[in-house]
């Protein structure tokens, strides 16, 4: 009989839920349209500053025709005739500036801004280059045949270079999806417990013959229900982003995993570990206050500290973190994703989410029973 | 005094018709008592004639101005007591006046003069540097009261004064609300309760299903239904004008 | 205008009437820093490298020094052992380098792309082989005098502020957005809900400064809040740097004129504007609390992609990057740390928050009519 109590609250929930459909579609569309927009984001970002502006100077056209043997191996540096490189370089008008003299080619650049090693590098090869362009095209073309031929030989293993995009990427999307399944527990927590001593609602419970701590278990588990459904939305698009916008890591993913499907429930374990955690913080603060405004200023802070302790990773490279949910989330989706998904620990930060579940139910149960004031 | 000419209200969100047809006249040094079952229309219609909501057609005019033309002015002549507004619990009624008593332009010792007087005859001056969130609900609905009244309003519209309240606090609003009257204020009144209409009231307007069925002295209202009390001839000018019920009176 | 400053001054007595707010605006921050100074100090238990190498087989050298790379030594030195074999001992890290020259014509260079350290020398590595075989070939022509590269670096500042340029926005918007959309909930559908609003609004307060009183005293709120959280976090690095001490803080060695300082700070006004009206906008359509920070989530959520998207932005940006709003300050942020900030730039940036305003006050205004306000 006394299941049954749950289970309407349950029902009950679910109903409110699906009664408010922009709410529902928040929910879902948010971690969906955030996830596609940052994984599009960063990399038009970086893709956007891979690339630089550098300029040569040069101290007459001459010069700039005989130049041209060298300059068009390099299609980001501009030419100019005149100009004042120096401050054209501190102003970040030009990346680094290559100016021509009679005995010298000077190579300019500020250290503070300039960030493309790229850009150093081949300033520095074509001033090199540019001097012997300057001696007439034999010289410059016997240079050349001197020159060896250089071959870069990378020696990291698909893996290793699936490691760091899964450094950029794990670290940042996870605690965006973080940030949106935290952000929707503090809506959904401060107006389920909260709201209902806020709204007057909460007497109506208390002499009902349904003890109050089930009542706060059916919500809670509802709760639950709708922020695994939101990180799962998150989870999935940003796979489906991967999938679009990073297309070749995708494949070395599916390649390391070798098609295998165990990942999937290596995945769902690590997103119940976040949502238990993530439930029984913001429940236990919802509980704790009887309006909204005071509930949602302290789940911010909850927050602002669960996404620190989702980059704690980015602090340390102590093992430990990966038995800890939601500290352990970057770790262990590369080690998914690498299809080197170490049960043991996500299963232990799992068992340790419960554990912090129980305990945030507990005190829940304790704080929302006190009397509404 | 108010003019209400033909005032119509459409809810927009869902389409609900609240106020189809609603014409009073209210004078000065006049208690105009508001009827009607629930879901009538009266609240939406005092909300119309407070500013809270715009009429979807129909013209309301305060001493022959468009309430539309200058509506802020029209604000500092009137005040809307109701259940609804409250107060900010954080305040007490001290702090409460002064931030009212200036968002009304009033003068500090204006303010001063008019919230000692109010505080006083309410019986509020005891408690006036408490907060307000720690007060009964008898000592709110009085707070709420005068600082509605702090700025000496022409026009009062109270919606249910004494909704929820104890004997001896309905009967010293009642006396305030006589005492308004008597210094020539325009004052409408929405209310349940029969026996307080006809304690009070001059005129008394009858809405039912969006629609005022009835507008004329108290003393009339039961002599033009053709029966002996008020409520009698309320629930008449209900039976005949309510669609639903009119058609099973008819059958 | 009159009733403007009335309910600005209301609004902020609101919050200092409460204790929990008290607390929840001004003491969370200090709170939120020091777990975050706490989960800092926790130490590695790996080592790290103690310096970097590009190893060179095929010629004979002696070690030498050719520069710093994150305050570790590179070092040039040879090694006599076959490259394969080399770089199967554990002396060959995926940090170093390892340059081939047994065929003088083709030289390979051994590098690890995944790590930053040897990506970055792999660059450094091939301008030195150009640099030994450019010296050869000009002493195959003594009787030319060939120019030479001369690199300066323009950087003048002792310290640089790379690192407060790349957090400093992220910082600012996390925490803001967190309690303007809180904040601004509460101040327009909070009070709907419990029916504190009608009062204010039966005034002959006009709706303009009604709402810009609210809007104002959520913008300062916030904005103080975080100032609170990033001036301790400075204030600590200050102190830390005084006294010796390891700076946990993270913003040693930056320091900031006080005219970037007013830069920053107008900008930051500015953003806490835009956020408030926004918040306060989106209030005004929403029942209660609750419903509003959930209509906010989305406007919350896309200004911290913004700033973590402006934490991945090194170099120079093109120029319609600062009409983006949210982003654009994030930017003009970076630039006023780098000392890079130009006028056309900050002046774009000026033009495209004013413009967004002044359309959010005109929406809010027009929006204030609406019958969903009042229902």
């Amino acid at each position: 009989m006394s299941n049954n109590h749950v289970l309407h609250v349950i029902r009950n929930e679910w109903a409110k839920t699906l009664k408010s459909k922009s709410q529902l579609l928040l929910l879902l569309l948010t971690p969906f349209l955030t996830i596609l927009f940052i994984s599009w984001g960063l990399d038009y970002v970086i893709t956007q500053t891979e690339t630089y502006h550098a300029t040569v100077y040069f101290q007459n056209e001459e010069q700039l025709t005989a130049a041209q043997i060298a300059t068009r191996d390099y299609p980001y540096f501009s030419q100019v005739v005149g100009g004042d490189p120096k401050k054209d370089v501190t102003e970040g008008k030009t990346d680094c500036a290559l100016v021509v003299s009679d005995t010298a080619i000077y190579l300019y650049y500020d250290s503070e801004i300039l960030s493309s090693a790229n850009c150093l590098k081949d300033a520095s090869d074509l001033g090199d280059a540019l001097c012997f362009a300057f001696e007439g095209e034999e010289i410059f073309l016997d240079m050349k045949e001197f020159m060896p031929e250089r071959n870069m030989v990378d020696l990291s293993s698909k893996e290793d270079i699936l490691n760091s995009f899964l450094d950029r990427m794990s670290g940042l999307i996870g605690m965006l999806i973080f940030l949106t399944m935290a952000s929707n527990a503090l809506s959904l927590a401060s107006g389920s417990v909260t709201g209902e001593k806020e709204r007057h609602t909460f007497d109506t419970l208390v002499i009902c013959p349904a003890p109050l701590r089930k009542i706060l278990l059916g919500k809670t588990i509802v709760l639950m229900m709708e922020i695994f459904l939101s990180g799962l939305v998150g989870v999935i698009t940003a796979i489906l982003s991967f999938r679009i916008w990073s297309s070749e890591y995708f494949s070395t993913i599916v390649e390391l995993t070798g098609g295998d499907l165990s990942w999937i429930p290596l995945l769902i374990l690590l997103l119940m570990s976040v949502t238990l955690v993530t439930t029984a913080v913001f429940t236990t603060i919802s509980s704790a206050f009887s309006t909204t405004r005071k509930a949602s200023l302290f789940s911010s802070a909850g927050m602002v500290l669960i996404s620190i302790g989702s980059m704690v990773p980015t602090f340390t490279k102590n093992e430990a973190v990966k038995f800890f949910p939601v500290a352990n989330w970057s770790i262990a989706i590369k080690s998914i994703c690498r299809g080197q998904g170490d049960v043991y620990a996500i299963g232990t930060a799992f068992i340790i989410s419960v554990l912090i579940f129980a305990l945030g139910l507990i005190l829940s149960s304790v704080l929302w029973e006190r009397t509404n004031e | 005094m108010i003019t209400i000419e033909h005032l119509k209200k459409t809810f927009k969100k869902n389409k609900v018709e609240a106020v189809k047809d609603v014409s009073l006249e209210v004078n000065d040094g006049e208690i105009f008592a508001l009827l009607g079952p629930n879901g009538a229309g009266k609240t939406t219609t005092m909300r119309m004639l407070s500013t809270l909501l715009v009429p979807t057609a129909g013209r309301i005019t305060y001493d022959g101005k468009d309430i539309n033309e200058d509506m802020l002015s029209v604000r500092r002549r009137i005040a809307f007591l109701t259940n609804e507004i409250r107060l900010d619990g954080q305040f007490s009624p001290d702090e409460l006046a002064d931030y009212y008593g200036r968002l009304y332009e009033m003068t500090e010792e204006q303010i001063r003069k008019n919230k000692q007087e109010l505080f006083d005859y309410f019986g509020i001056t005891e408690f006036s540097k408490r907060r307000y969130e720690t007060f009964s609900t008898g000592m709110k609905q009085k707070t709420s009261l005068a600082i509605c009244l702090l700025h000496d309003p022409d026009t009062i519209i109270f919606d249910e004064p004494t909704n929820g309240l104890d004997i001896l606090t309905q009967r010293l609003i009642e006396q305030y609300i006589l005492k308004l009257k008597a210094a020539g204020k325009c004052i409408i009144l929405s209310t349940h309760i029969l026996d307080l209409v006809s304690r009070l009231a001059d005129r008394v307007g009858v809405i039912v299903d969006g629609k005022s069925v009835y507008c004329g002295s108290v003393s009339e209202l039961a002599s033009s239904q053709g029966v002996s009390t008020i409520d009698e001839a309320f629930v008449k000018l209900y039976e005949e004008n309510h669609e639903e019920q009119a058609i099973i009176t008819k059958k | 205008m009159h009733g403007l400053w009335l309910v600005f001054k209301h609004e902020i007595a609101k919050i200092f009437k409460d204790k929990n707010l008290i607390f929840g605006f001004f003491v969370l921050p200090v709170l939120s820093l020091l777990i975050t100074v706490g989960i800092s100090m926790i130490r590695p238990t790996t080592t790290e490298a103690e310096e970097y190498c590009l190893y060179f087989y095929g010629i004979n050298m002696e070690r030498i020094n050719i520069g710093e790379l994150n305050e570790k030594q590179i070092y040039v030195v040879s090694v006599e052992e076959e490259p394969s074999v080399f770089m199967q001992s554990g002396k060959f890290h995926n940090y170093d380098v390892l340059v081939d020259f047994s065929d003088l014509h083709e030289i390979n260079i051994y590098y690890h792309e995944e790590d930053t350290i040897s990506s970055y020398l792999k660059s450094t590595a091939d301008s030195f082989v150009r640099e030994i075989y450019s010296e050869l070939y000009r002493g195959r022509h003594p009787e030319i005098e060939f120019r030479k590269v001369v690199a300066e670096d323009l950087n003048e500042k002792e310290d640089d502020n790379r690192l407060i340029a790349m957090l400093l926005p992220y910082m600012l918007i996390l925490p803001l957005s967190a309690n303007i959309s809180n904040f601004s909930a509460d101040t327009i559908a909070g009070e709907k809900q419990r029916g504190t609003f009608f009062q204010a609004l039966l005034s002959p307060v006009p709706p303009l400064a009604l709402i810009m009183g609210k809007i104002w005293s959520v913008s300062l709120i916030s904005l103080f809040s975080s100032g609170i959280y990033i001036g301790l976090d400075v204030l600590g690095s200050r102190i830390c740097e005084a006294n010796g001490w390891q700076d946990l803080f993270g913003f040693s060695g930056i320091h900031v004129s006080t005219a970037e300082f007013l830069l920053i700070l107008l900008y930051a006004v500015l953003l806490c504007y835009l956020f408030s009206n926004l918040g306060v906008l989106i209030s005004l359509f929403c029942k209660n609390a609750n419903q509003a920070q959930i209509a906010q989530l989305p406007v919350t959520l896309a200004c911290t992609v913004s700033a973590m998207m402006a934490m991945f932005r090194f170099g120079t940006s093109p120029k319609f990057h600062y009409l983006i709003p949210v982003y654009n300050i994030c930017i003009v942020f970076q630039d006023v740390l780098h000392a890079k900030v130009r006028l056309e730039n900050m002046a774009m940036v000026a033009v495209s928050l004013l413009v967004l305003s002044v359309v959010l006050v005109i929406i809010t205004l027009i929006s204030y009519r609406s019958e969903r306000v009042t229902e």
